[in-house]
């Protein structure tokens, strides 16, 4: 068969899953570019949090002391140990009539049964032990991360198999794309930035995506890659009987026994994260997990922090809680390693900030070969079609799901800063907000046509100006404070907001001036 | 506007329009190659540890990475194919043989992976 | 700052390599040279290509030298992407760059 009818089917393919799942996608990449740097921008959501590192190490025996009697009963408990880049430590717990409660550790054949995200937080203030006040926001580790991976619908739900959908449609779209690619070599470093439309438009789809060919193959692939056992269950009921949770223990260097069902001692957590330093022969505990606290079987995991490493592999420290035996201590294995490496290269766990930024302006990257493909599609239509009404819906879906995201989230960070104070309901209105804007950015979208690109941008602008603003006059912390002590995360979140914004104002303006003598083609146009 | 094969083969999906018969091909495509790679991905995991001598995890993790991509390709060898219909339907049918032999031979590694647990 | 070394030299040497190879295909010597002048013998695209080629190997190799393999292998082909778009950007904005005794143009004509 000929190569021409052979290419028009993988264009059709490209073409329509790009169509088809393209707000998804875009809205994927935007959520996990973002979360590249959660922690930051927790700290600018979270003004409490905002603390200088302490030089004395947190004591996780004085943490343990004060939720003894709370965590008692909870099926797990869990100290997250001050870092670098989230100065605070993390307690999470199901607290006494939370769902969590009820979950079965032992037994299950889930890989995570009870994941950390079912937990309540508190922060707790490394220099004192003081617990914080609520927050009052997800932050972007409670929202941004969380969409990226499941749409907020939970671990394991259909919102994970919907985004693995997603991602396959991703490598799919990117094998067709490349297939499908005229002239891939020759017009490798092509960008006819004097064209307009179409032309253009698609030079630079080309250029976002080749260009950058080995970071969406990668993100993409990496992305699955986390989630095997879940995406293809094929192997597992042959090869573990106990399902994931098999699975995890002997590859994950797991550990798993049931309750005992009655009340046990605590011994010394610092002697066990003491024990477990020196087993690693190097690098800090990042985690202190307990399992069935105050229970006689309960069981301590403390792993090791994965910031100066790719391999995201916390390697799992096991000890008895009540006498503090060193329960288990495996290493994991060639393959294991090899696929914790690829999902290292996903979670970006390490502290390489050359590389992180890197990350975040390839994901921005990732954004625009979506964007650009749907607009490229949408100037052919255009040209080849006419003005009609399902073309003004679908221009309209393309604008609610880029502008109209960006423009979402603009308004949760504003939101976040004016908001009264309040706990965790005014955590879920900040969710509402970010909702309801990009309700009203879809709106604006159908009801202004066209225009809706240049003033969605320039809301943007505005927006991401006043979030500066407001982040400067409410707490106090502008960027000459920030940076001024060296507070990169606040401070670079403001400079990437006010970059942001420029850019959207500048893209306002540039397509301002466009738009009078489009708008005349139109009109000409629609009066024949 | 299709493209017509040569005598005997199904008309590939040419031309920009979206159809009710083509967006059936290309969910089934995906369905058929996500069965295919669940099936390839099993054999392998089983073909490992039964033949090579690999640990369970070990096989399981290499097998599911290499499946992800095997998925992936699958459908693009669909829509690259001279009859992406008959394709489709070789992959679906691929599928279900497999899957029905597992369920009546169980244990027959390297032959079947979808079936009642070994 | 000695962390950056790395990384910096290896753009460097990317952008170089990646130029000249570029300079080897006719659109991109078009945009830069002009309709009129001569295309590149068969020899010097080789010596272009080869030397392009060996440049890239030593940007890739810089990184690792300095990163090790764990992360020089992302952070490597991270860089190489971004001379790329460095060169794209040259390429279309400033094609004077890449004239020899030609100060730096800004082109808008492409």
């Amino acid at each position: 068969m000929s190569g021409g009818s052979r290419r028009e089917a993988l264009t059709w393919l490209h073409r329509w899953l790009g169509l088809a799942l393209g707000a998804l996608l875009f809205a994927i990449f935007w959520m996990g570019t973002l979360a590249v740097f959660d922690r930051e921008i927790d700290r600018w959501m979270m003004p409490s949090t905002r603390l200088a590192p302490t030089g004395a190490p947190l004591s996780a025996d004085t943490v343990w002391q004060r939720f003894r009697a709370e965590a008692t009963g909870s099926p797990l408990w869990v100290l997250t140990l001050p870092s670098e880049r989230e100065p605070v430590a993390r307690v999470q717990f199901a607290p006494v009539d939370s769902a969590a409660r009820a979950i079965r550790i032992y037994g299950s054949h889930k890989g995570i049964p009870l994941p950390r995200e079912r937990l309540a937080i508190l922060l707790i203030d490394p220099a004192n032990g003081a617990v914080l006040p609520d927050p009052g926001t997800r932050g972007a580790t409670g929202f941004f991360f969380p969409f990226h991976w499941h749409l907020m619908l939970g671990e394991g739900s259909v919102g994970q198999w919907i985004v693995g959908l997603a991602g396959l449609a991703m490598l799919i779209s990117i094998l067709s794309g490349l297939i499908v690619h005229r002239d891939l070599f020759t017009q490798f470093f092509t960008l006819r930035a004097a064209k307009r439309g179409g032309r253009l438009t698609l030079d630079l789809h080309n250029a976002a995506g080749v260009l950058a060919l080995p970071f969406h193959v990668a993100i993409t692939f990496s992305g699955l890659a986390i989630f095997y056992f879940l995406y293809l269950p094929a192997p597992l009921e042959h090869t573990h009987q106990g399902g994931e949770r098999q699975l995890f223990v002997e590859s994950r260097s797991g550990y798993s026994r049931p309750k005992a069902g009655r009340p046990g001692e605590m011994a010394s957590l610092d002697a066990m994260i003491a024990r477990a330093e020196t087993l690693w022969g190097g690098g800090r505990a990042a985690r202190v997990s307990i399992t069935y606290p105050g229970d006689v079987a309960a069981y301590v995991q403390v792993t090791r922090t994965v910031e100066d490493r790719v391999v995201n592999d916390p390697r799992p420290v096991y000890f008895d809680a009540a006498s503090g035996t060193l329960l288990k201590f495996a290493p994991i294995r060639p393959v294991a390693s090899a696929q914790r490496y690829i999902a290292g290269l996903h979670f970006t766990g390490f502290n390489h900030w050359l590389l992180r930024w890197l990350y975040f302006i390839f994901g921005l990257l990732g954004c625009a070969v979506i964007a650009t493909g749907g607009l490229f599609w949408l100037q052919r239509q255009r040209k080849t079609g006419g003005p009609s009404r399902a073309l003004a819906a679908a221009e309209a879906a393309i604008v609610a799901s880029t502008t109209g995201l960006i423009g979402a989230t603009v308004a949760y960070l504003l939101a976040n800063r004016l908001l009264p104070p309040g706990g965790s309901e005014r955590a879920e209105a900040e969710v509402v907000v970010f909702g309801l804007a990009w309700v009203a950015f879809a709106a604006h979208a159908v009801l202004r046509g066209r225009a809706a690109w240049r003033e969605q941008c320039a809301m943007i602008a505005a927006g991401g100006l006043a979030a500066v603003a407001c982040n400067a006059w409410l707490t106090g912390d502008n960027l000459v404070r920030t940076l001024g002590r060296g507070d990169w995360a606040v401070g670079g979140t403001d400079l990437v907001l006010l970059i942001g914004a420029a850019l959207a104002g500048w893209s306002a303006l540039r397509l301002g001036r466009a738009a009078p003598a489009r708008a005349n083609l139109v009109t000409r146009a629609s009066a024949r | 506007m299709t493209a017509a094969g040569p005598a005997g083969t199904a008309p590939r999906p040419a031309g920009r329009r979206i159809t009710a018969g083509r967006v059936a091909l290309l969910l089934s495509t995906i369905a058929g190659s996500y069965w295919v790679a669940n099936v390839v991905t099993g054999w392998l995991a089983r073909l490992l540890v039964a033949a090579a001598g690999w640990q369970n995890g070990e096989a399981t993790i290499l097998s599911c990475l290499i499946g992800i991509i095997v998925c992936a390709a699958l459908v693009v060898w669909v829509f690259a194919h001279r009859s992406p219909i008959r394709a489709c339907l070789a992959l679906l049918a691929w599928g279900a043989i497999a899957t029905g032999v597992g369920w009546v031979v169980p244990d027959s590694f390297g032959l079947v992976a979808m079936g009642p647990p070994a | 700052m000695t962390g950056a070394l790395g990384p910096i030299a290896a753009l460097v040497l990317a952008f170089v390599g990646l130029a000249l190879l570029a300079l080897t295909q006719p659109g991109q010597r078009k945009a830069v040279y002009g309709r009129n002048h001569p295309p590149v013998g068969a020899a010097s695209r080789q010596a272009m290509r080869l030397g392009g080629g060996v440049l890239v190997g030593l940007s890739v190799a810089a990184v690792l030298a300095t990163s090790g393999p764990a992360f020089g292998v992302p952070l490597a082909t991270l860089l190489l992407s971004v001379a790329a778009y460095a060169v794209m950007a040259a390429l279309t904005w400033t094609p004077g760059l890449f004239r020899p005794g030609r100060s730096l143009q800004i082109d808008q004509l492409r």
